[in-house]
């Protein structure tokens, strides 16, 4: 498939939802400043203000209501689906979004999955879009995999569908190089043998980009297509390029990646049984909730005090119900508390193969030149250059203090 | 005993509910007797939601008999006109921020509450936080030397939804994040170095309200010389913050009341914090909206001033305007604007 075929974009008027995000207002920019017709719809206000400083006009809409939706997208022939949320934006807003677009003749969806499906750390094979996706149940990655799922269904009834699943976003705005800056002036930050793994990473222009690609791309085929900006780019290119942003004096820190401190998380959700659920009900967590109503901190109080008559079976009963007492270990690394640390344990690039060839996609902003614009716009944003700036690493320095 | 202060609250927007109602029932000054608002089905939304059955009506003019006050928490265009029409009615205010969008309204109320001996207060409620007083209180001895630098800083991505969505709208909010965010903050600086004698401003707005600004504020009068800055944004979030560098040190704290933290210039590898030695006039349970309705309580049933007075409300309204409309030395006009 190629973009030869590709509708004029003055035919299209595109609905773009979650139009107040991150991805949202950079795109809803976009395409107005291209000429497109942009109908943008947020669910509140108080996350407009992108767009209102330009004066674009916003409608406030709510997918997870059914009312309105036929309204909402009268005229519209495209929708792009950036919205973020909680479950039931996730997962029913999404259904009665697509049960609307079908239902209006939308011509093309664009939905954003998200490289999390494939869980965390992601298995080897995600290479490619094809290897299996096993995300913990309930995690990001899973509520990601079940819209997916839910898009490639719509596909399958006629609604021509685009599933674009970028890795973590850059660029200006972006919170995952905010929060990368903040973590590296603050030291939680650990590079992982000199930062020598793989980032998946990509500029939200280039992002953009591969949106636009996909809303006139010649046919959409409902399954994920990865969108990143290269697969060549390592952590500690990243990080070079963010460090000097973070004010910080030194070398970024740097551990093996043999110490044991790095090992894969546990599973988000233990695994479940009658007998565990029985004796977290008996545990002193919801022991203490209860204990809040009268009647039952005295049912509580009588029951412990006939327990406590029998030393042994009070403390095997404890043991059995609250479990050894556990000492967690406190090693240095506790000091790198930086969320973003584990992520170089994922280890995988994703490649570029079906994005080239169902999109025709390639960055539009090479990596290294995206770093250079954040650069210069976090710079100006945050006034780095300005007088008053030791003034204000002196206040975060002491603020910092405080904190601790 | 003083009988319980009955206060209306105009408005049952975000404000009200979250801020004003929660403050008017924890008080043991006050009781809500009545709310008002066009929507009047919001209003008892917000009267169902704390259990309360206050008197709801669609206006103003409906309940000025029952009430011993009023607040005024609508959107920002409203609030000079209402006021005003408390005022006649002899029944004191306290007005959310900012008291009004043009200066010449601010005066009208100004005037009307000298005129009728009204109580108006309006709602800079950060004053009330211990720090802003205890600098002031240091600022005035003279203990932290002369100040040279200020940076005040606060931004989040979003944030405060009003339900009526105005704050995007620059008429009815009269500016965009200067006046949301930045008003508390230049009222802040009235309250501790008095007006400025040079103001200029960067911001964003292509259209419509700034979403990220940078206020440039020099003293050079009074025998002040302060170069300020304030920076603000509802784009990126700014670790927020108060900095000052003086001839002895280096003081900063949080913008949300947080302690006051002091570096000397003499012990730079050491941060202490302030304390004021005088008793708090609050308990340290007292949300700043408890703190500044029991203030405008007390100056209406002593006939004395409130913390924030209208006519300090006012001085802020023309700094904000002012920074709009760009006043630099000698009066020029210069409204610059970022990439």
């Amino acid at each position: 498939m190629t973009t030869s075929a590709s509708p004029s974009r003055s035919d299209m008027r595109v609905a773009v939802f979650g139009a107040s995000g991150f991805v949202g207002a950079t795109l809803t920019e976009r395409l107005i400043d291209a000429g497109v017709d942009v109908r943008a719809f947020v669910n509140t206000s108080g996350n407009a203000w992108r767009m209102a400083r330009r004066g674009i006009p916003i409608r406030q809409f709510d997918i997870t209501q059914g009312s309105g939706i036929a309204e909402a997208l009268a005229g519209c022939t495209h929708v792009v689906n950036c919205t973020r949320g909680s479950d039931l934006v996730m997962l029913e807003g999404l259904r009665r979004l697509l049960r609307g677009a079908r239902a209006a003749g939308i011509r093309r969806f664009v939905h954003l999955s998200s490289v999390a499906v494939y869980g965390d750390p992601p298995p080897q094979a995600a290479v490619s879009e094809g290897a299996p996706a096993e995300p913990p149940r309930g995690s990001y990655g899973w509520l990601k995999l079940q819209q997916d799922l839910c898009v490639e269904r719509a596909h399958a009834h006629g609604l021509d569908c685009v599933v674009l699943c970028p890795p973590n976003i850059g660029g200006p705005y972006s919170p995952f190089f905010a929060g990368l800056v903040d973590d590296l002036r603050r030291g939680r930050f650990v590079l992982l043998d000199d930062g020598d793994a793989p980032v998946n990473v990509v500029d939200v222009d280039n992002l953009c980009h591969a949106i636009e690609l996909a809303l006139t791309a010649d046919q959409g085929d409902g399954r994920r297509i990865f969108i990143t900006d290269g697969p060549k780019i390592r952590w500690r290119d990243l990080i070079d390029a963010l460090v000097p942003l973070a004010g910080r004096a030194g070398p970024v820190p740097s551990l093996p990646l043999t110490d044991t401190f790095w090992s894969p998380r546990a599973p988000i959700v233990a695994r479940s049984s009658p007998l565990r659920s029985l004796l977290h009900l008996l545990s002193s967590d919801v022991r203490a909730a209860l204990r809040k109503d009268p009647m039952l901190e005295s049912i509580d109080t009588t029951i412990r005090s006939l327990v406590a008559r029998v030393p042994l079976v009070e403390a095997q009963l404890r043991n059995r119900v609250e479990g050894p007492i556990r000492v967690a270990r406190i090693g240095e690394q506790g000091r790198y508390t930086s969320a973003f640390s584990r992520q170089q344990l994922r280890m995988v690039a994703h490649e570029l193969g079906r994005a080239e060839s169902v999109l025709g996609y390639h960055p539009e902003r090479h990596f290294d030149a995206a770093l250079e614009r954040y650069a210069r716009w976090y710079r100006e944003t945050y006034i780095l250059d300005n007088p008053q700036s030791q003034l204000i690493a002196d206040m975060r320095e002491m603020l910092a203090v405080q904190a601790d | 005993m003083n009988r319980p202060f009955r206060i209306g609250i105009v408005g049952s927007g975000a404000v009200a509910r979250l801020c004003h109602v929660p403050a008017v029932l924890a008080s043991p000054l006050s009781a809500l007797t009545a709310l008002v608002d066009p929507v009047t089905e919001r209003a008892r939304g917000v009267a169902r939601d704390y259990g309360l059955d206050p008197v709801i009506a669609p206006s103003l003019d409906d309940v000025l008999d029952k009430v011993d006050g009023l607040i005024i928490a609508t959107p920002n265009h409203t609030h000079a006109p209402l006021a005003l029409a408390a005022i006649a009615a002899g029944v004191p205010c306290l007005v959310e921020k900012p008291l009004c969008i043009a200066e010449a309204e601010g005066q009208r109320v100004c005037e009307a509450a000298d005129r009728g001996n009204v109580v108006v207060a309006v709602g800079y409620c950060l004053r009330f936080n211990e720090g802003v007083g205890l600098v002031k209180q240091m600022l005035d001895e003279g203990s932290l030397g002369a100040v040279r630098q200020f940076h005040i800083q606060d931004g989040s991505v979003g944030g405060w939804s009003p339900e009526s969505g105005y704050i995007l709208d620059r008429e009815s909010a009269g500016g965009g994040v200067l006046t949301v965010t930045g008003s508390h903050h230049l009222d802040r600086i009235l309250f501790w170095f008095g007006y400025p004698d040079e103001v200029a401003l960067q911001h964003d707005a292509a259209g419509g309200p700034e979403a990220h600004c940078l206020a440039t504020i020099r003293y050079r009068s009074r025998g002040l010389r302060i170069d300020g800055s304030m920076l603000f944004s509802k784009l990126v979030r700014l670790d927020a913050g108060v900095a000052m560098r003086t001839e002895l040190g280096t003081l900063a704290t949080g913008v949300y009341g947080s302690p006051v933290l002091w570096r000397g210039a003499d012990r730079p590898g050491v941060v202490a914090e302030l304390r004021g030695v005088r008793a708090s006039r609050w308990h340290p349970d007292k949300t700043v909206f408890q703190r500044q309705l029991e203030d405008f309580i007390e100056a209406c049933r002593r006939q004395h001033p409130p913390a924030v007075t209208a006519e300090a409300g006012l001085q802020s309204v023309r700094l904000i305007n002012e920074l709009y409309r760009g006043k630099v030395a000698g009066g020029a006009t210069a409204r610059e604007e970022t990439a």
